[in-house]
């Protein structure tokens, strides 16, 4: 059976959310019981290739998942759910990934952010239509001259992928947030007690020189309550998963909530240093170049602040990401 | 696209013949299998991927109700004609034996 489990996995594949459990399972029981009926009249259960002769009889995965599915819509059903495929691919994890990365530094670094803002949405939203426009166009040409059909027509059951490990998505394991609260705990032991750091060391004839980051120490004079509360609220979440883990709608939204917290303060330490930051750069690429000691300053202040830059960055992905976690939470395990 | 016009007309003239065969084969409760069976046996099989939407959308009209039940340790979908269902099959039937004597007449 292990055949008709990844069949059926590959159907699923296809389904939306929300209607593939309903839609499978049916189509699980109508297979099942032509495999036990040609079983029957055989006299044997069913090897590979004679279960492999119902499936291919029963068609390829995304065939079987376009007519299973049968909603009105322009394509016909097999090839709407490709479109479909191929733009939530596209938009979601091509595009949107690279706007974000060309895009939000610019907004976050402009004098205004609110026009930067508008004018990185407008630029977005002329690609998103770009984009789509080049798939539909794209699609155009391929239905015209059917070249799926005959990748479809040559589908050999026996070559499906592997089963997959089912993963309950709500799990938190507790290896992580015993992780975390290790994590946790020394950066709140490092942010309250050693505010001198980061530091940049060199050594040479005249000794060990070691320069403390403006930026950094600003940074951290601006927001070191802020920073700290936002981090033990962390620590409390930690512990909260670690006896009980399983993601609820209050923890995502509450963890989606500290990440995007945390992204607002760096953004404020990367505004905050920005001129420094230029400033630092200028001394690095001016000739005549810096040497030995001098060279520490200048690298310090650009580490740091391409640190705090990211650190916003991955922070605010973070954030979105358990909104989308939060979003998707089925209703009846949104407790 | 590549089916000839016959095949075309043909899968026509039967979609309204199957909703019609498989509401008069549910005035008694089956799982989508039995009833793909049933309707084989008479003469009008019917793929997976054509009963299934079908059986769906007809529920959704209210025509027919549908439980998830164990039977021989495999989760099954019965369905069965809705008081509503009952009565539409009543006046299909009408409309097809009108139809039927029509059409002999014409043909």
């Amino acid at each position: 059976m292990d055949l008709l489990d990844r069949y059926l996995q590959a159907v699923k594949g296809w389904l939306p959310e929300g209607q593939d459990q309903d839609i499978v399972a049916e189509l699980e029981a109508d297979l099942r019981a032509q495999i036990d009926e040609q079983g029957e009249r055989l006299g044997h259960p069913l090897d590979a290739a004679e279960t492999a002769a119902i499936l291919k009889r029963c068609g390829d995965p995304l065939t079987v998942a376009g007519r299973l599915l049968a909603k009105p819509a322009l394509l016909d059903p097999v090839w709407s759910l490709l479109y479909r495929f191929v733009l939530k691919v596209v938009l979601l994890w091509i595009l949107l990934p690279v706007l974000a990365v060309t895009l939000l530094p610019g907004v976050v670094l402009a004098e205004h952010p609110v026009l930067a803002l508008l004018a990185a949405l407008s630029r977005a939203w002329q690609a998103c239509v770009y984009a789509i426009g080049m798939i539909t166009l794209g699609f155009a040409v391929v239905l015209y001259y059917r070249g799926i059909d005959r990748w479809r027509a040559a589908w050999d059951p026996l070559r499906l992928p592997r089963l997959r490990r089912v993963r309950d998505s709500r799990r938190i394991p507790r290896a992580g947030s015993i992780v975390e609260i290790v994590v946790d705990t020394l950066f709140l032991l490092w942010w309250v007690g050693f505010p001198a750091a980061p530091f940049a060391l060199s050594i040479d004839a005249s000794g060990v020189h070691w320069a403390v980051s403006a930026i950094w120490t600003d940074f951290h004079a601006r927001c070191l309550w802020a920073v700290a509360a936002l981090a033990t609220l962390h620590l409390a979440l930690a512990v909260a998963n670690l006896v009980r883990p399983y993601w609820s709608r209050v923890r995502l939204g509450w963890r989606a909530a500290l990440n995007a917290g945390m992204s607002g303060v760096l953004i404020l330490g990367v505004r905050a240093g920005l001129d420094r930051f230029h400033v630092a750069l200028s001394a690095l690429q001016a000739p005549p170049p810096l040497t030995g000691t001098a060279l520490a300053p200048p690298i310090t202040e650009v580490t740091v602040w391409v640190a705090l830059l990211v650190g916003a960055g991955i922070t605010a992905v973070t954030a979105v990401v358990d909104l989308v976690r939060l979003l998707r939470l089925p209703p009846e395990e949104r407790d | 696209m590549n089916e000839s016009p016959f095949e075309n007309l043909r899968l026509e003239l039967r979609r309204g013949c199957l909703v019609l065969a498989a509401l008069a084969e549910l005035r008694r409760e089956q799982y989508g299998y039995t009833l793909r069976k049933a309707l084989e046996e008479r003469g009008l099989a019917i793929d997976e991927g054509t009963l299934y939407p079908l059986l769906r959308r007809l529920e959704s009209q209210g025509l027919l109700v549908s439980e998830w039940r164990e039977e021989d340790k495999r989760n099954k979908r019965f369905y069965r004609l809705s008081p509503d269902g009952k009565l539409i099959l009543q006046q299909l039937a009408a409309e097809w034996r009108s139809l039927n004597e029509s059409l002999n007449e014409i043909l």
